[in-house]
């Protein structure tokens, strides 16, 4: 499992590789509760069903991408430009 | 072939069909959402079923004409003429390619080539704006400006841009499509967006793809292209020109097409693939031939004729030609002095030959079968209680007629037993109707007339045999009437008609046979022309000509080498392929007849058996032998004093009622030097052959039989004049003949009773 939610601050946390059965955990925890913020810092592979899932819900991501593909060549999907006040 | 595969097609004939028909009906109005939902099932269906196999080329094609008939059913793309046409000729492909598997067990060559051009043509639908065609001339489509416009420092040297689509459902089948990006060599943008609309939120679905990835890299095309090798039905790739220093001088793979640069693209990786010895060499043949083609059809002879000779030298060498001619470069290879072989040879006849279909049957006519085999088992204990009455020395008079009694049931059981299996094979012609809308439609258009069609007892039903076989026949004859039948639009208003021509294909029962009739309102065929061209083809006489009646005229347009394609067109003449339909009739057991009335339309009309009937079969005897002769071909048995038969010039006739006919020994006809032919008494069948009516001698009358008569096989299908062949109750072959080849057979013509030799 490497998409885990943590407890203490409400924050999904994506480590290591992330393959594709990850995608459907992440939306539903995003989901779930909008609110949730997505650390992507320790995830090292992330694959494009993944990163759709960011694409198309816009959570607030933290840190840089673990993953230095995504981290250099994708833009960080975060939410869309009238959420910036949520940051 | 394993069950499986043909089941697969079964249904994907069924599928095509039906889609066809929901296609040809939006055509008449766009409009309906509901078929074009269908047409939408039939091909997502259609793809799933391909995707059972390993054809991926016609995966591509269904998928990618999915994807468009999707954007149709959702709105996004209308649904119009080059829709409509596009998805038409992917039916096509795909129907030509379940003939191919079925008869070869893969594709044809030029299939993946085909199937890349037709997905292109989809996508193109599915984005419109400058696509392949202005790729083509340098110019950069919008998407690829874009990304170059996105990036801080515009790229310094030529670059290659890739616009990569995945297939919504590329995750299930195990793609990564970022990944692919990963790998890009000399990346220099990427751009990651929806490639529609996401859909609402309530309908989440994180596995299925919705993404456009564009991106830019600094590396040649062939290196690029190579990365996509495995999703490369959903890339397109574009060659982006330096800034401005490098615009004057094209890239040279910039003139390559990228539809041949993907058709390309394919046959590398098909060579790629791995593969077992025994494969090998049929794939490097296909591959050298698609990629030969392709090259051709852009006018790269020097290129296409490389690949062939390569292809001589072994997969390696090909592969190098076909690189060579996606960079654009020459390659001047090892092979340039060989020749090339055997690479213009035409696909082996896909279409012909004895191809095993499946049958579909009506459960109730299966119940009935089975139940009538109950009956068979139940009649059959009867026979054991006799036998038992006879070892119990019952008398035999009462025992003889009880044996009767049973062989009566059994007889009557027997009969139905196989009037019901032959109903299993029966069919309805509606089965052959519906395919005629779109050939009607195609041939119409393509000669710019106006043609509806109608159609009149489908409800019809035929042997399977004969309804699969009456496609070819009558499809000749619709298009004849299409062709050569009706007028032009101009041409029809001018004589009072309306300007749509009519041509009605109808069905009926006719006796024990069915009748199948292709009528049209045009403007008839004309005697007097088929005189002309009867005497300038030297198939009649002036005279002859002149003096037959205008019904034997018109006849004439069956006659073989009456006509050839393309010398009748502009004249009212028809008879293109004519004596191919009669043929065909000929080949079922039927025939075909003609009526016309000038200026108001023609009515080929072809007569065919319904079933393969038991037929009642006359055993005669010539000498020590026996033969068989189908009953509706004997008019009557006469005997005749012999001093009735007179010998005439070249023969021997009497004259019977009133009427002269021939007298011709069957042992005569039949190379027999034993016939008797002697005695007080003659006796002579009256038979009915092609037209014509003589009295064929026999020595004598053996039996009457009810029998399945099989078509002559193997060395008996070589022996003029025998129709057939049956079982006799010992065991023994009877030989079946047939009065109508006996009488055409050339060995006895001369005797001048049917003077024009048949």
């Amino acid at each position: 499992m490497t998409v885990t939610l943590r407890a203490e601050d409400g924050t999904i946390r994506l480590e290591g590789n992330c393959p594709v059965e990850d995608a459907d955990t992440l939306a539903s925890l995003i989901l779930e509760d909008a609110g949730r913020a997505v650390d992507w810092t320790a995830c090292t592979r992330m694959h494009t069903a993944v990163y759709q899932v960011l694409l198309r819900l816009r959570p607030v991501v933290r840190g840089a991408c673990g993953d230095s593909f995504v981290g250099r060549w994708l833009p960080p999907p975060g939410p869309e430009k009238r959420g910036a006040t949520q940051t | 072939m394993n069950d499986l595969l043909e089941q697969f097609l079964v249904e994907t004939r069924e599928l095509v069909q039906s889609a066809t028909e929901d296609l040809l009906a939006l055509e008449g109005r766009p409009g309906d959402a509901e078929a074009v939902n269908r047409v939408f099932r039939a091909f997502h269906t259609l793809k799933g079923s391909v995707g059972l196999f390993d054809y991926p080329p016609w995966f591509a094609l269904l998928h990618a004409a999915e994807d468009g008939l999707s954007a149709a059913r959702a709105g996004t793309l209308a649904v119009d003429a080059p829709l409509i046409d596009l998805s038409l000729e992917a039916l096509d492909a795909t129907a030509r390619w379940s003939d191919a598997v079925e008869a070869t067990g893969r594709l044809p060559d030029a299939a993946a080539g085909e199937a890349a051009a037709l997905a292109e043509r989809y996508r193109s639908l599915l984005s419109p704006g400058p696509k392949s065609t202005t790729e083509a001339t340098g110019a950069v489509p919008d998407w690829a400006a874009r990304l170059v416009a996105s990036m801080a420092d515009a790229p310094l040297g030529p670059s290659t841009a890739v616009r990569y689509r995945p297939r919504g459902d590329c995750f299930f089948s195990g793609d990564d499509p970022l990944g692919f990006v990963r790998k890009v060599p000399g990346l220099l943008a990427v751009s990651v967006e929806p490639a529609m609309p996401w859909p609402p939120h309530g309908e989440f679905d994180a596995y299925a793809c919705n993404l456009d990835i564009t991106l830019l890299a600094g590396t040649p095309r062939p290196e690029v292209e190579a990365t996509f090798r495995l999703v490369s039905d959903q890339v397109s790739v574009v060659d982006v020109p330096a800034p401005s220093a490098g615009s004057t001088e094209p890239t040279p793979s910039s003139t390559l097409d990228p539809v041949v640069a993907a058709i390309l693209g394919e046959q590398l990786l098909a060579m790629a693939a791995p593969g077992d010895t025994e494969t090998a060499a049929g794939r490097l043949e296909a591959c050298t031939r698609s990629a030969a083609n392709a090259l051709r059809s852009i006018g790269h002879e020097a290129d296409a004729e490389r690949c062939l000779k390569g292809a001589d030298l072994g997969a390696d060498i090909l592969g190098q030609a076909i690189e060579a001619a996606l960079a654009g470069g020459t390659l001047t290879g090892p092979g340039s002095g060989m020749e090339a072989s055997g690479a213009d040879g035409s696909p082996a006849g896909v279409h012909g030959g004895d191809t095993a279909r499946t049958l579909r049957v009506d459960a109730t006519r299966v119940d009935a079968l089975v139940g009538r085999v109950g009956e068979l088992v139940v009649a059959r204990n009867a026979l054991g209680s006799l036998a038992a009455r006879a070892e119990a020395g019952e008398d035999l008079a009462t025992l003889a007629r009880a044996i009767r009694e049973a062989d009566a049931v059994i007889g009557r059981l027997a009969t139905s037993l196989h009037r019901d299996a032959v109903s299993l094979r029966l069919m309805p012609l509606s089965e052959v109707f519906r395919r005629f809308a779109r050939p009607v439609r195609e041939a119409a258009r393509g000669l710019g007339k106006e043609v509806a069609i109608d159609f009149e007892g489908q409800g019809t039903e035929a042997d399977k045999g004969i309804v699969e076989n009456l496609f070819e026949p009558l499809l000749h004859v619709v298009r004849n009437a299409v062709d050569h039948g009706l007028e032009d639009a101009g041409t029809r208003l001018r004589s009072g008609k309306p300007a749509a021509g009519r041509i009605r294909i109808a069905a009926g029962q006719d006796g024990d046979g069915i009748v199948v009739s292709v009528a049209d309102d045009g403007r008839g065929i004309d005697p007097d022309f088929i005189r002309k061209r009867a005497v300038e083809r030297g198939l009649r006489s002036r005279d002859a000509v002149l003096a037959m009646d205008d019904a034997a005229v018109t006849d004439l347009i069956f006659a073989p080498g009456f006509s050839t394609a393309g010398s009748v067109g502009a004249l009212s003449g028809r008879g293109v392929g004519m004596d191919a339909v009669r043929a065909a009739a000929g080949r079922m057991g039927g025939r075909v007849s003609v009526e016309s009335r000038t200026g108001e339309g023609t009515t080929v009309a072809l007569h065919l058996p319904r079933t393969v009937a038991l037929a009642r079969v006359l055993v005669v005897g010539v000498g020590t032998e026996s033969y068989g002769i189908a009953m509706d071909a004997v008019a009557e048995v006469v005997r005749v004093p012999r001093s009735a038969i007179h010998a005439v010039a070249g023969g021997a006739a009497t004259v019977l009622r009133g009427r002269t006919l021939p007298v011709l020994r069957l042992a005569d006809l039949l190379d027999h030097r034993d016939g008797a032919g002697i005695g007080m008494e003659a006796l002579l069948l009256v038979v009915h052959a092609d037209g014509e009516t003589v009295a064929l001698e026999i020595d004598r009358l053996d039996d009457r039989l009810d029998a399945v008569v099989r078509a002559p096989a193997g060395l008996v299908g070589t022996v003029p004049g025998v129709g057939g062949t049956t079982t006799l109750g010992d065991g023994t072959v009877l030989l079946v003949v047939d009065p109508a080849a006996l009488l055409t057979d050339p060995a006895w013509v001369g005797q001048d009773t049917s003077g024009d030799g048949r």
